[in-house]
């Protein structure tokens, strides 16, 4: 008997509460007190974790039926650690230029207390309040600059992400009256054969919908470029990196309730032009964040796909997905802080105009050059396991089969298209970064070689198995393929034309973003017609 | 069953408003909107003549499922959170732009 999670969950909170009413830059300090005490808790719960493997903490009196529950089992207790990780370099990160404002790190503890609730909740409205907390604080974070952008992408945030978290409590309120009770594990119970009733499709509908608002699928990726794009570097790299991740930690969740194998390839489908949106997008952008943010989408529909398989359960798939969330969010960190500072530097976000960045950053640039040739997924670095492994899990079928090489292709497009910020060009003169960011970065740098290390040493983690055979001819040559007609088609296609001007300036306005929301509901309800 | 359609057609409207309206202040209350009605929803299908109490089933007697209502009361305080964020960000909107139409919003940052 332990309370980790209920730790896990308040001591952030608390610390957070504790920083905004001490207001001053010394109490600010308590931040990394914070992240000790986690790592601490965390270490102190390691021998109770260790036989128990899977447990549930109620709190109250009343039987898990009513009352709230936590669960705790390897993934939440990973969660646990890999956040202290790396909020500790976020907060490390921004530590220069923050350091005044207590309410700032108010927000992003409470943001990891939330994130931590996101994990560890194992009913129904607990998940929604965290995720709705989660979408206004997110939303106080993005506007933190204050600036006329920012303001404006928040608000598109908060409206749009509560919109779509209200669908969740419709599907709830239906799951509620179906089951009388909002518990996972019993609403599976209750659900087990019930797959073909059209108020279990109904709800599943919403629900997976209102996790794709929260997490940008393809129709309603919107919001996310553009709230990514502006706010903050450190606070881009948390949203990006992390809290992206709760609508799609969501969707695990839904799914492994609602047992629809009608699903499956759609799931699958879904994530293919999810990534394949991401992509197509991302590339034609000159705006440093904008492509990352991009990425993310593309990354998100990877996800997608891998859970698609918890329909009709193969291991690959979901261990693949499960291995990306967290592989991808230090990736995705570690690019955007150092984006953070390459954009602090030279000024500009444009990336025809930062060059030499290896030059005249020399720790900032390698470490990115580290982040881009894992996230790309060259074999035995860190992007490599999650992709290798929804790469099997499709292998059977060749049509989605092909659109995964495509979805590869395009990534190493990508981020070969940022690679040309470390062209030795113009003024090479060397530019400052501070003690505080070159810090927070190699703990990353360190924390990725970790995981990398530990990922090729020991494939198997918690019931996952995640071998991707990094060292296999097969991965290397495919590697290798890509790489090639990256080249050529990089050559062949320069985005001076005016096709990718169009491409570039396309946005969804606010309504059609709603109408799309809707459409989407009306799509999925469609699928489950039988033909 | 008129008060559930008329809930329905609330949830309706409040889609329709949010995909149609060009103005952030009439986004924001048809966002009001549609969280009412999802309460309402919430709360009317939980009204059963015959219910009883959930945990003392002691008392006997009919009683409403209070459940419900205490998620019910969390949400119409987030709500009311969030309608007063979105309401200080379009304030300084405002005074940043001297406009709240979606649409010249969107597009002023085209421009930049």
């Amino acid at each position: 008997m332990s309370y980790y999670p209920l730790f896990a969950i308040l001591i952030p909170i608390i610390f957070a509460i504790v920083i905004y009413l001490m207001n001053n830059p010394k109490g600010n300090l308590l931040a990394f007190i914070a992240q000790a005490a986690l790592l601490v808790a965390g270490i102190r719960y390691f021998p109770f974790y260790l036989p128990e493997g899977e447990y549930y903490l109620v709190l109250g009196a009343f039987g898990d039926k009513l009352n709230i529950t936590l669960i705790s089992n390897t993934l939440t207790y990973g969660y646990g650690l890999l956040s202290v990780v790396l909020w500790f370099s976020v907060i490390l990160y921004s530590w220069p230029h923050q350091k005044q404002s207590s309410s700032y790190y108010f927000f992003l503890l409470f943001l990891q207390g939330v994130f931590m609730g996101i994990v560890h909740t194992h009913d129904f409205f607990n998940r929604f309040l965290f995720i709705e907390i989660a979408t206004i604080l997110s939303g106080i974070l993005i506007i933190y600059k204050k600036d006329g952008p920012s303001l404006r992408a928040g608000i598109y945030y908060i409206v749009f992400n509560t919109a779509g978290i209200l669908l969740f409590l419709i599907g709830l309120s239906m799951l509620y009256r179906l089951t009388g009770t909002l518990h996972m594990g019993r609403v599976q119970e209750a659900l087990s054969d019930m797959d073909q009733d059209p108020t279990v499709i109904l709800i599943f509908v919403l629900m997976c919908v209102s996790m794709g608002v929260k997490s940008a699928f393809f129709p309603v990726y919107n919001w996310l470029p553009r709230a990514h794009s502006v706010a903050t570097s450190s606070i881009s790299a948390v949203l990006s990196g992390i809290m992206v991740k709760s609508g799609v930690l969501g969707l695990y969740k839904i799914q492994q309730v609602f047992p629809m194998e009608a699903y499956k390839d759609f799931f699958i489908f879904l994530g293919m032009i999810t990534a394949l949106c991401g992509l197509f997008f991302g590339i034609s952008q000159t705006n440093i964040k904008r492509l990352l943010a991009f990425s993310t989408i593309s990354h998100i529909g990877f996800i997608v796909m891998g859970l698609s398989s918890l329909a009709v359960p193969t291991s690959e798939g979901v261990s693949g997905a499960m291995v990306h969330i967290v592989n991808h969010g230090f990736l995705k960190i570690l690019l955007f802080l150092g984006a953070g500072s390459i954009v602090r530097n030279y000024k500009t976000y444009d990336l025809d105009r930062i060059r030499g960045v290896l030059h005249r950053m020399p720790i900032v640039g390698s470490v990115m050059i580290f982040g881009i040739l894992s996230i790309m997924g060259t074999p035995m670095l860190l992007g490599y396991q999650g992709k290798a492994l929804i790469g099997t899990m499709l292998r059977d079928q060749p049509l989605f089969y092909f659109g995964y090489h495509v979805i590869n292709l395009g990534t190493i497009i990508l981020f070969g298209r940022l690679l040309q910020i470390f062209i030795p060009r113009g003024s090479l003169t060397s530019l400052a970064v501070s003690i505080y960011e070159r810090l927070a970065l190699g703990i990353l740098t360190a924390g990725i070689v970790f995981l990398n290390l530990y990922q090729l040493i020991f494939p198997n983690f918690g019931g996952l198995h995640f071998y991707g055979k990094p060292f296999s001819l097969g991965a290397w040559s495919f590697f290798l393929l890509y790489l090639v007609s990256a080249y050529f088609l990089i050559r062949l296609f320069p985005l001076t034309s005016s096709f990718f001007r169009k491409v570039r300036g396309f946005e969804l306005s606010f309504q059609a973003a709603n109408y799309m929301m809707v459409v989407f509901i009306f799509l999925m309800l469609l699928w489950s017609v039988p033909l | 069953m008129l008060q559930l359609s008329l809930i329905l057609l609330m949830i309706g409207l409040g889609l329709y408003g949010l995909a149609t309206s060009r103005h952030l202040i009439k986004s924001i209350i048809f966002l009001n909107v549609l969280e009412a009605a999802v309460i309402l929803f919430f709360l009317r299908l939980f009204y059963l003549p015959e219910g009883t109490a959930p945990i003392i089933t002691s008392l006997g007697g009919e009683a409403v499922d209070p459940l419900p209502q205490a998620l019910m009361i969390t949400t119409i305080v987030i709500g009311a959170s969030v309608t007063a964020l979105a309401l200080m960000m379009s304030i300084k909107i405002y005074h940043q732009y001297g406009t709240l139409d979606w649409k010249i919003l969107l597009e002023k940052e085209d421009n930049q």
